[in-house]
């Protein structure tokens, strides 16, 4: 995040999943967001570890939703899921005590945490087995939704049908690892 | 449009409210659109599932290697300012070399090689390989050129097809042996077969070996050919190329 950089292009490095971009932004906000979580009494560990999960659930918001906010900066929906993340595992241990906030408090961002299921699971062990080349076609294709258009323009493949071979061989390859179980 | 991309531009809300509703209608009554769907989710889920693995791991990482950096003070920043001028030392010495290796022609070739990616066939990573394909593929992504070359050969023995011709082909490129590696893509370069995927990739290496071998004029023709078949191919570094000679 650089200083010249304003809140659009920040958002459009994060949707474009720049590694970079969201390494700088949880540097640049984790104290002030342990800072935060000392309200609500949690202790440093606690809240890194929440800060942490707050991050991860922004970057998938990006990536493979593209969010776009309009009424609030990133740093306010960081916060507002920490937010989330914070009294929600308060009330799980039965600690939520009444805070009192001076200063401008962050609104809460419900963020959705479905199960996965078993053979996702799996497969998510699976994606370590195959090639760089073959996670890379299959996480631009089925996590970023990229079109194959799209995946011509960010990689090195020719047209669209090299994209398409190539996906549909990798996809054969982890299946059939996937069937081995 | 395949049904696969379908799915993902329902998924995606990239569809028209009339394709949407057909979507909706196929998930309903087509068994094998309600698979690929689901397949589709469960792919988006176990990459969610390993990358907020790693990402994690990673944030605990840089937080470990900040504190330990805290912790060295000063004799961490004299170091940082001697790594950085060390760093802008070769970043320096190494543009110098560049720019006069480019500028006594030499060598487009130099400049413009990379080791072609396997993009063929998926390999798995540590599990034994069930067969002689993924053997060779494997000695090609692990960078063990020459075992790839004689593993790609014994294939070509039994069966001449011209993807894996293109990567014996890069594996002996990859070991500078252009000459034995410019004899194999002339072999591939004429292919139209629909099921050879590399003939541009084939027309590129070519090129460039005969700019390493001098022949300026041929390679400038094989050049002309990618511009002419797939004018976006490589498109960059052509231009770049045509413009300096």
């Amino acid at each position: 995040m650089s200083r010249n950089s304003t809140d659009a292009e920040l958002q459009d490095l994060l949707r474009s999943d720049d590694k970079k971009a969201l390494e700088t932004i949880y540097i640049a906000y984790k104290e002030e967001f342990l800072n935060y979580a000392k309200k609500y009494g949690l202790d440093a560990y606690n809240a890194t570890d929440i800060y942490q999960d707050a991050i991860i659930a922004m970057r998938h918001n990006f990536v493979n939703s593209k969010l776009i906010l309009t009424s609030s900066s990133v740093k306010t929906y960081l916060f507002g899921i920490g937010k989330f993340k914070i009294l929600k595992k308060l009330k799980e241990a039965n600690t939520l005590l009444n805070v009192e906030t001076k200063e401008e408090d962050y609104t809460e961002i419900r963020i959705e945490e479905s199960t996965p299921s078993e053979r996702s699971i799996i497969l998510s062990k699976y994606l370590d087995s195959i090639s760089e080349s073959c996670r890379k076609v299959l996480e631009l294709f089925y996590y970023r939704n990229l079109t194959v258009e799209e995946i011509v323009q960010v990689t090195e493949y020719k047209d669209g049908n090299t994209v398409r071979s190539h996906k549909s061989r990798c996809l054969k390859r982890l299946k059939s690892l996937f069937k081995k179980v | 449009m395949n049904k696969e991309e379908f799915i993902q531009d329902y998924i995606a809300d990239r569809l028209s409210d009339e394709d949407k509703v057909r979507a909706e209608e196929l998930l309903k009554t087509d068994v094998e659109f309600q698979e690929l769907y689901e397949s589709h989710l469960e792919l988006t889920a176990a990459f969610q599932i390993s990358n907020d693995k790693a990402l994690k791991k990673h944030l605990q990482e840089l937080d470990a290697n900040t504190t330990e950096a805290t912790d060295n003070g000063t004799k961490k920043s004299n170091f940082g300012m001697l790594k950085r001028i060390a760093i802008a030392a070769i970043f320096i010495i190494g543009a110098f070399f560049a720019i006069n290796q480019f500028s006594a022609n030499g060598d487009i070739f130099d400049s413009y090689f990379e080791v072609c990616p396997n993009t063929y066939l998926p390999i798995t990573r540590g599990t034994s390989s069930p067969d002689a394909t993924f053997e060779a593929f494997k000695s090609y992504e692990s960078g063990n050129y020459l075992k790839a070359e004689k593993a790609f050969k014994d294939l070509l023995s039994s069966d001449d097809n011209p993807n894996i011709r293109f990567y014996y082909a890069m594996s002996l490129l990859n070991q500078e042996k252009s000459g034995l590696a410019l004899k194999e893509l002339n072999i591939l370069t004429p292919n139209t077969n629909a099921n050879f995927d590399y003939q541009l990739e084939s027309f590129w290496y070519v090129a460039l070996i005969q700019f390493q071998q001098d022949k300026l004029e041929d390679a400038v023709k094989n050049l002309q050919v990618i511009q002419r078949v797939h004018p976006n191919f490589k498109a960059e570094e052509i231009k770049s190329i045509l413009e300096k000679l």
